[in-house]
């Protein structure tokens, strides 16, 4: 089942990934049956995935997440709730994710 | 390591090889044991062969409560040299833990459990599950590689497969 993003939403990264900056490189690890795949399953950000994903802290809403990158990305209110709410979609989509209530 | 490719502009995907050290494999270990799962990843070097070799998949799980057995593939990060290693349980002694390589002349160091991150609890070689080195008879290889025989008795095995494939085709032959 595909859960719809809310911007007045909580999210906070779920407890089944492991996630990291290697090198540069910001990688998610998801758990899935009890097993982190290095192998065949790992995931990386890019520089705006990684600044959302680092503000995803369970307190936020997704709104106030948006707002608080417009300082760091100068792109634009509707393109920064844009992306946020596309990111959180397809983390939500692989439950890397998980909505705080 | 490879990662896998997703369709999106969010998700950053390049199939490119994600090359991690010692020290990251080491924390991604221990994060995802603390999790009581398991992580799974390609094993590199020789000092395992022929049990483990270059380039098969490890799937490394968990020790938490578990006693640490005599044959047991464990890793561990070594306090000589800071550095993840992957080697077999070959002798015990109170807390301490003498582990080695199967194809190593020397034993690594006396480990203390706090020292091991993780256990071997499945081998992939070419698409298979190799089990052969991680089931009841890694009691065995432990005692042999302890004595340092295991190369005889691998030796022995060859000279023994081979005099068998010499005895056959002279059976077929006649």
């Amino acid at each position: 089942m595909v859960q719809k993003v809310k911007l007045d939403a909580v999210y906070a990264p779920s407890k089944d990934v492991v996630a990291r900056d290697v090198h540069g490189e910001f990688i998610i690890i998801p758990i899935s049956s009890g097993v982190g795949d290095l192998e065949d399953e790992i995931f990386s950000l890019n520089e705006e995935g990684r600044a959302i994903w680092k503000k995803l802290d369970g307190k936020k809403t997704l709104k106030s997440v948006a707002e608080s990158l417009n300082s760091e990305f100068d792109a634009g209110d509707k393109q920064i709730e844009k992306d946020c709410a596309g990111l959180v979609g397809e983390l939500l989509k692989r439950r890397m994710v998980v909505e705080v209530n | 390591m490879k990662s896998i490719e997703v369709e999106s502009p969010y998700l950053v995907n390049s199939k490119k090889e994600i090359s991690l050290d010692g020290s990251t494999l080491t924390d991604l270990i221990r994060e995802v044991c603390v999790k009581e799962a398991a992580l799974r990843f390609k094993a590199k070097g020789f000092s395992m062969s022929p049990f483990i070799k270059d380039g098969d998949i490890l799937t490394i799980s968990s020790i938490d409560g578990k006693p640490v057995n005599l044959g047991n593939v464990v890793a561990f990060k070594c306090r000589r040299n800071n550095k993840l290693v992957i080697h077999r349980m070959v002798a015990r002694k109170d807390d301490r833990y003498l582990i080695k390589g199967d194809n190593c002349t020397q034993a690594d160091c006396l480990t203390q459990r706090q020292d091991i991150l993780g256990v071997v609890v499945k081998v992939e070689r070419e698409g298979k599950d190799i089990r052969f080195g991680i089931g009841p008879e890694s009691k065995m290889i432990a005692v042999l590689s302890r004595i340092k025989f295991l190369p005889f008795f691998f030796w022995g095995l060859w000279s023994v497969r081979n005099s068998l494939r010499k005895y056959m085709k002279w059976q077929v032959r006649l």
